[in-house]
């Protein structure tokens, strides 16, 4: 049984809210919370709850959906406009941009922790190498012996260093190496499987290093005139290379149908009037995909029929997501009319 | 009919919105979830998941949707699902503790030992409005070292 949602106090206007719903950084606000199940009229309550803020299995208050000051990424602008295609450029490259730069995080993480395993296994292997060049008839290293070659004014630096370090491993640690201590101490066979192991894993714990990736530079906003475009870049002539085509060219080619659906557009001045228009739109779309398909399956063209195949599902998903969404909004609207027809029908009543 | 919760996840890619394209504002999306999140403090769990999930299908992006349809699969005991949606709103958006600390607890009752990772996270805010949860997050952590 999930808890009672009485017992649920989620922040109104908390600043971690604020922020997973913009995704910037917005203006810090106290914290005022209150418990879900007070009325929502009251926004300067404090919560007093039990300190199950999260966690409680109870709905996120009605508070942690507040806007903050800036407009959250992946929705329109302010004024409902649909975004031009220099818009979405400079967004799809942003979001490239940032891609990189947590990819290149992760890698450069990755990488510390690969390097200090390379280190430590590293001076490991210096160390049993030292003292695999030890060669006398006992099967083991005792500790008496490591203490005499420490001390030793003949052996060379490289044993003394590796019999120090063999005497300031612990148990757990010698096992951690695959080092194992009979009786006479450390046996030098381990030592000897120990040696080859590291061999075989540096190799590969260095493989694992990856280089960092490029980062794209920071694009330019739209409002900025750029120079790209400019025709006269030197390489025209018999020997230029074929010119790559724009990502415009590429959809329009794969998608001769559905490219042809114009731009989204509504005067619809709220949203659930846009909405309405969009799923007009999302089916014309979803129309003129399966035309395309048929055209890919008829010339054989398996990369397209795959490409186009993922876009439909997508784009059914989504249309079952947002028409289940509007039916639902369209039938809780029927119910509060009903509500406050019901209620003047009563007052009518009363009156009399 | 129920969405799949992959299908959701799918539908963020490098292209526009829903949202972007249909041009709902942010504002909008705000009242329509917190008209759904309203639906299921009533107890209509199910009509919010609706709309929460087609606020999501509107903009995957939102680590707030995300984090709110979490919550609502939460109240439908969709264990799976939940941590689904709060992984999704976490890895949108690494500051939001609430998302970090939901998925933690989810996890550790499922007896996966990723859930102290999570509360790892939680236990990194140095934000003063969420000491509490941070307070919440180090006492777990201190008493699953000690157990």
């Amino acid at each position: 049984m999930p808890p009672p949602i009485a017992d649920l106090g989620l922040t109104r206007t908390n600043q971690a809210n604020v922020e997973h719903l913009n995704g910037e950084t917005a203006p810090v606000k106290p914290p005022n919370a209150r418990p879900v199940s007070e009325p929502t009229t009251n926004s300067t309550q404090t919560y007093s709850g039990d300190g199950n803020r999260s966690g409680s299995g109870g709905v996120a208050g009605p508070g942690s959906l507040q806007q903050g000051a800036a407009a959250e990424q992946g929705h329109a602008d302010a004024t409902g406009s649909t975004p031009t295609a220099a818009q979405l450029e400079f967004a799809r490259k942003t979001k490239e941009r940032e891609d990189t730069i947590k990819q290149n995080a992760s890698i450069k993480e990755s990488n510390r922790d690969l390097n200090e395993q390379i280190r430590r296994a590293e001076t490991t292997k210096t160390h049993l190498s030292a003292l695999s060049q030890v060669w006398d008839l006992s099967a083991s290293f005792t500790r008496g012996e490591l203490n005499d070659f420490t001390n030793s004014a003949t052996l060379s630096p490289e044993i003394k260093a590796a019999a120090r370090w063999l005497l300031s491993q612990s148990d757990a640690d010698l096992a951690a190496l695959g080092l194992k201590k009979g009786a006479g101490g450390v046996t030098k066979e381990s030592i000897s499987t120990a040696l080859a192991g590291l061999e075989a894993k540096l190799p590969e714990l260095r493989a694992q290093i990856r280089p960092e990736l490029p980062v794209p530079g920071e694009p330019v906003p739209p409002a900025t005139p750029t120079t790209s475009t400019s025709p006269s870049t030197g390489t025209d002539g018999p020997n230029a290379p074929a010119p790559q085509k724009t990502p415009e060219q590429a959809n329009a080619e794969m998608y001769p149908n559905a490219s042809q659906v114009p731009p989204f557009s509504s005067t619809a001045a709220t949203g659930e009037g846009r909405m309405l228009d969009a799923s007009a739109h999302l089916q014309n779309k979803l129309d003129a995909m399966e035309k395309d398909l048929a055209i890919a399956a008829a010339n054989g063209n398996q990369a397209a029929m795959t490409a186009i195949s993922a876009q439909i599902a997508k784009l059914q998903a989504g249309m079952t997501a947002l028409m289940q969404m509007l039916k639902q909004r369209q039938e809780m609207e029927s119910n509060m009319s009903k509500m406050f027809s019901e209620m003047a029908s009563s007052a009518i009543r009363n009156m009399r | 009919m129920r969405i799949e919760l992959k299908n959701l996840i799918g539908l963020d890619g490098n292209g526009p919105t829903f949202a972007q394209t249909y041009g709902i504002t942010f504002d909008q999306g705000v009242e329509w979830a917190e008209q759904g999140l309203e639906m299921a403090r009533d107890g209509r769990v199910e009509e919010a998941r609706v709309i929460l999930e087609g606020l999501v299908t509107l903009n995957p992006r939102s680590a707030g949707y995300w984090f709110a349809l979490g919550t609502v699969y939460e109240k439908q005991e969709l264990i799976d699902d939940a941590v689904q949606a709060y992984t999704q709103a976490t890895s949108r958006d690494g500051r939001n503790i609430e998302a970090w600390m939901r998925l933690g607890l989810l996890k550790l009752k499922r007896g996966d030992g990723a859930g102290l990772e999570a509360l790892r996270a939680v236990v990194k805010d140095t934000r003063a409005e969420n000491a509490e949860l941070v307070a919440r997050a180090k006492s777990i952590l201190a008493t699953s070292r000690a157990a």
